[in-house]
């Protein structure tokens, strides 16, 4: 494509076609808190007319080698059949976040009166167009090519239904969207692009291409060359914020706001992905935390705004330290829990063992008893769910939507409160706390336990179509086998007549403290 | 949902093609498997409710961001079935082509060929005051953008939406040459333009007006079905690219009919939206309160009908200024209105003065 001769020029030039309006007064759909400067650096500066070259490149690029290569050679069918399995979990939860990463855009476009920051939010917000677009379209290519497509058929229907993964919302959806546009950017592009991205869509390449899936690493490293400018985007945005110190209060609780919604979903998240579905291990999730969230967010990106008065986020400290449990724990819930899942949650052998202990000493203490006792329990014969492992099915957070038991059930700091109309809660945590006090009024959803409790298990599993075609086994299953006498159909479920049961159920409210 | 093209994977009883999404018609397309219930929804698949309200309480989606109502705003299938990979393919193309003709024209002597009047007066002044024209649709369709209530509609609005912008950014682009090569132009004759010209107070203070319209689909409807069949087709097509052509411009009409074709592309597209919005139940069965929406959509032609033609009548005197003219305005003003009208007879609305 000719070049644009001068681009100085042009990037100006195109820039100038903003005016204030005279005959209608415009408000924008939501007004910020923060003071923002009419003029500031363009983060992007990227014309449409190079944008659309470069984009349809990459895309010819990625579509190419999954038309051609990846299907031709039947590469999917030779990936780690359990590393594949978490994709099902993973992929729903990146698609979700990338929607509302473009209607967060749109609302930044429409709010932030900027023209430098606006051009960087629409190559952005048609960028995340673009990864939504991708992300499905790696759903439905496993659906097609994978060892197993339960799951990955029904990925976006499935999320929602699911006790853990509907909790992503909380982190990656919801509050993208239900904030000041300048607290969502602070969600999205600070924490969630600048801290995350590197965690997700880096690690996964690295541990996809380990455990022979390329396809996986053929859309995550297309998606990562555009969240290189997303980063930009968001520390532009926050310059731009900082340049006007009245908004660093506000800034300096947007920011520890955001990274505690992401960590408490996403971290306990990764670190089942990465520490129990690959099975050709390269690191562990702590590590990758360590690197990507430590060393580079926090170490690289955080601390150099230290000049500009903004400080490292409240809970840091205490978010380091559970790294050390959370996933684990949440790993013993979700195998515990699988059959409400749409993927199989393989058992933990020897060479697992060994690698957790190894890289997390005292797993083996607290979790070995558990893995062993699921591996019994996996086959139907035994006629015994992982379920009955742990003494209830914990109670879920009302803010975060996560079980309350983490980082480690005798760590937790969760408590029970009830609010003035007699409702009972169940909190996760102390900044879970804080935050339902500030607005309690704005965290009214059911838990997926409210939801269903009292529910035959096997009624909820016919009922979210968690059965597969032949009408009675289960998408889930507490293992890899496909011999069919391994296999856990509705009927094995039907005989044990469980429960779903809300453990606050049987709280009375009267001895709850108020908290609202 | 099993099909021929659904087969079972063996050993594990499930078909491989994604189960979660209705297709429109016999098989699911690629189209709809790219976006079909990417969007979260309390009405679909996500029961319980949103996990977080906003500081007002509001949910993330109001049924009340738009006065139609449907029983399912998910139904919604844009005709042109664009996603992100072909959208960019079909932008890419357009982009190269327009790129292709500036460089040759910048390395042929073009400019200097252009005649002068056209070039200073007309290119300099009401094209790129046309420019704010396509940048304030795009602010004005980029608020619904985030107030959609399904992904098939945000989707074909973003697109929508950046249309606008590139067609802006080309226009942008294109006066840049101009100010480069032929030098001595002052700066701003745009901006004078669209600001203090009488010929385009009137449009401004229609796309004024809908860059403050809180209601996604009156947006939507109003640019699709009164903006560019009115004003943009008689500026962008009658003036620019026909009159552009006689004047010895060959630049403007490569803009111009990319931006025609992205129109076309969007009156398909708002089309699909008043159907759905119009029929008397929706594909599932439920009813669509046709007649009411219908009054709704005639509401918003009787507020906008007149400030658009009256924005198409103020912009008539550009025609007489070229010495070459390929039409008479009034004419082009006819054709336009005849145009417009038969589109809405479609729907069974009407264009009052």
């Amino acid at each position: 494509m000719a070049p644009v001769r001068d681009l100085d020029a042009a990037h100006s030039k195109i820039k100038e076609f903003a005016w204030e309006p005279d005959y209608f007064a415009r408000k924008p759909m939501r007004e910020t808190k923060y003071k923002i400067p009419r003029r500031s650096k363009d983060p992007f500066r990227t014309l449409l007319r190079d944008y659309v070259a470069m984009e349809e490149e990459k895309d010819n690029r990625q579509y190419g080698a999954l038309e051609d290569v990846v299907a031709r050679t039947r590469s999917p069918e030779r990936a780690q059949h359990r590393w594949m399995e978490v994709l099902k979990p993973l992929l729903s939860m990146t698609t979700c976040a990338e929607y509302a990463a473009v209607k967060c855009m749109a609302s930044l476009v429409d709010t932030v009166d900027n023209p430098e920051l606006r051009q960087g939010y629409v190559a952005q917000m048609l960028d995340e167009m673009r990864h939504t677009n991708q992300e499905t379209y790696l759903i439905r290519y496993l659906a097609r090519h994978a060892p197993d497509p339960a799951g990955f058929n029904s990925a976006l229907s499935a999320r929602s239904v699911n006790p853990l993964i509907r909790a992503a919302r909380g982190a990656v959806f919801d509050v993208f969207l239900n904030e000041d546009p300048l607290t969502c950017s602070i969600q999205v592009q600070v924490v969630g692009e600048a801290g995350y991205t590197n965690a997700v869509f880096v690690a996964a390449t690295e541990i996809a291409a380990a455990n022979d899936d390329p396809a996986t690493p053929s859309v995550f490293l297309n998606i990562q060359s555009d969240e290189v400018r997303h980063m930009a985007n968001g520390y532009a945005t926050l310059a731009a914020l900082l340049a006007e110190p009245d908004n660093l209060p506000t800034l300096q609780r947007d920011l520890d706001v955001a990274f505690w919604r992401l960590h408490v979903f996403m971290d306990n998240f990764l670190g089942v992905v990465y520490d129990y579905f690959p099975k050709v291990r390269l690191r562990s999730y702590r590590e990758y935390w360590e690197q990507w969230i430590w060393e580079d967010w926090i170490g690289g990106y955080v601390e150099r705004l230290a000049p500009f008065g903004l400080e490292v986020p409240r809970w840091t400290e205490r978010i380091r330290t559970d790294i050390a449990w959370g996933g684990h724990t949440c790993a013993m819930v979700a195998a515990a829990l699988w059959p409400v899942h749409y993927w199989r949650h393989d058992v933990m052998g020897p060479d697992d063992f060994e690698y957790l202990e190894e890289k997390y000493p005292g797993w083996e203490r607290y979790y070995g008893p558990f893995w062993e006792q699921y591996e019994e329990m996996s086959d139907p014969a035994n006629g015994a769910l992982a379920l009955s492992l742990i003494e209830s099915i914990p109670a879920l957070c009302r803010v975060c939507h996560m079980p309350v038991i983490l980082p480690r059930p005798d760590l937790s700091d969760s408590r029970l409160v009830r609010d003035s109309a007699g409702r009972k809660h169940a909190l996760c945590s102390e900044p879970c706390e804080s935050l339902f006090r500030e607005a309690p009024w704005r965290y009214q959803c059911a838990t997926w336990l409210e939801l269903y409790d009292g529910m035959d298990l096997a009624e909820y599993i016919e009922r979210v179509g968690l059965l597969r075609s032949d009408g009675r086994t289960l998408v889930g299953q507490p293992h890899l086998q496909t011999d069919e006498k391994h296999l856990w159909t509705i009927d094995d479920i039907k005989r044990m007549s469980i429960e779903i049961r809300d453990p606050l159920r049987d709280v009375d409210a009267s001895t709850l403290p108020v908290i609202a | 949902m099993t099909g021929p093209d659904t087969d079972v994977a063996d050993g594990f009883y499930s078909p491989r093609e994604l189960t979660y999404i209705q297709p429109a018609g016999r098989r699911l397309s690629g189209y709809e498997a790219a976006i079909c219930h990417v969007q979260p929804d309390v009405d679909h698949y996500d029961f319980g409710g949103w996990l977080l309200l906003a500081p007002d309480g509001k949910s993330l989606f109001e049924q009340s961001s738009t006065r139609l109502v449907h029983p399912d705003w998910f139904e919604y299938r844009d005709p042109s079935s664009l996603w992100q990979r072909t959208y960019m393919r079909q932008q890419a193309v357009e982009e190269r082509a327009v790129a292709s003709l500036l460089e040759s024209a910048r390395s042929y002597g073009y400019f200097a060929d252009l005649d002068g009047f056209w070039a200073r007066e007309i290119l300099a002044r009401y094209h790129q005051g046309y420019g704010f024209l396509e940048w304030g649709l795009f602010l004005a369709l980029n608020r619904a953008v985030r107030l959609a209530l399904s992904d098939t509609l945000t989707m074909m609005i973003t697109f929508t939406a950046v249309d606008r912008l590139r067609h802006q950014q080309a226009i942008a682009l294109f006066g840049l040459e101009l100010e480069q090569e032929l030098g001595g132009i002052p700066e701003g004759l745009g901006r004078e333009a669209w600001l203090c010209d009488p010929v385009y107070q009137p449009a401004r203070r229609v796309v004024e007006r809908l860059m403050a319209a809180e209601d996604w689909c009156e947006i939507v409807v109003v640019c699709g079905l009164l903006i560019d069949p009115l004003l943009s087709m008689l500026a962008g097509r009658h003036f620019f690219r026909r009159f552009a052509s006689v004047n010895g411009d060959a630049v403007t009409p490569a803009i111009a009919i990319t931006a025609e074709r992205d129109r076309l592309r969007y009156l398909r597209a708002v089309r699909g939206l008043v159907e759905m919005v119009t029929s008397d139940t929706d594909r599932a069965g439920a009813a669509v309160p046709a007649a009411a929406n219908r009054e709704i959509l005639q509401d918003w032609i009787d507020l906008w009908g007149p400030p658009v033609l009256a924005a198409v009548d103020a912009f008539l005197p550009v025609f007489d200024l070229p010495t070459m003219r390929p039409v008479v305005g009034e004419e082009a003003r006819d054709a336009v209105v005849a145009g417009c009208t038969t589109e809405l007879e479609r729907f069974d609305l009407e264009l009052r003065r």
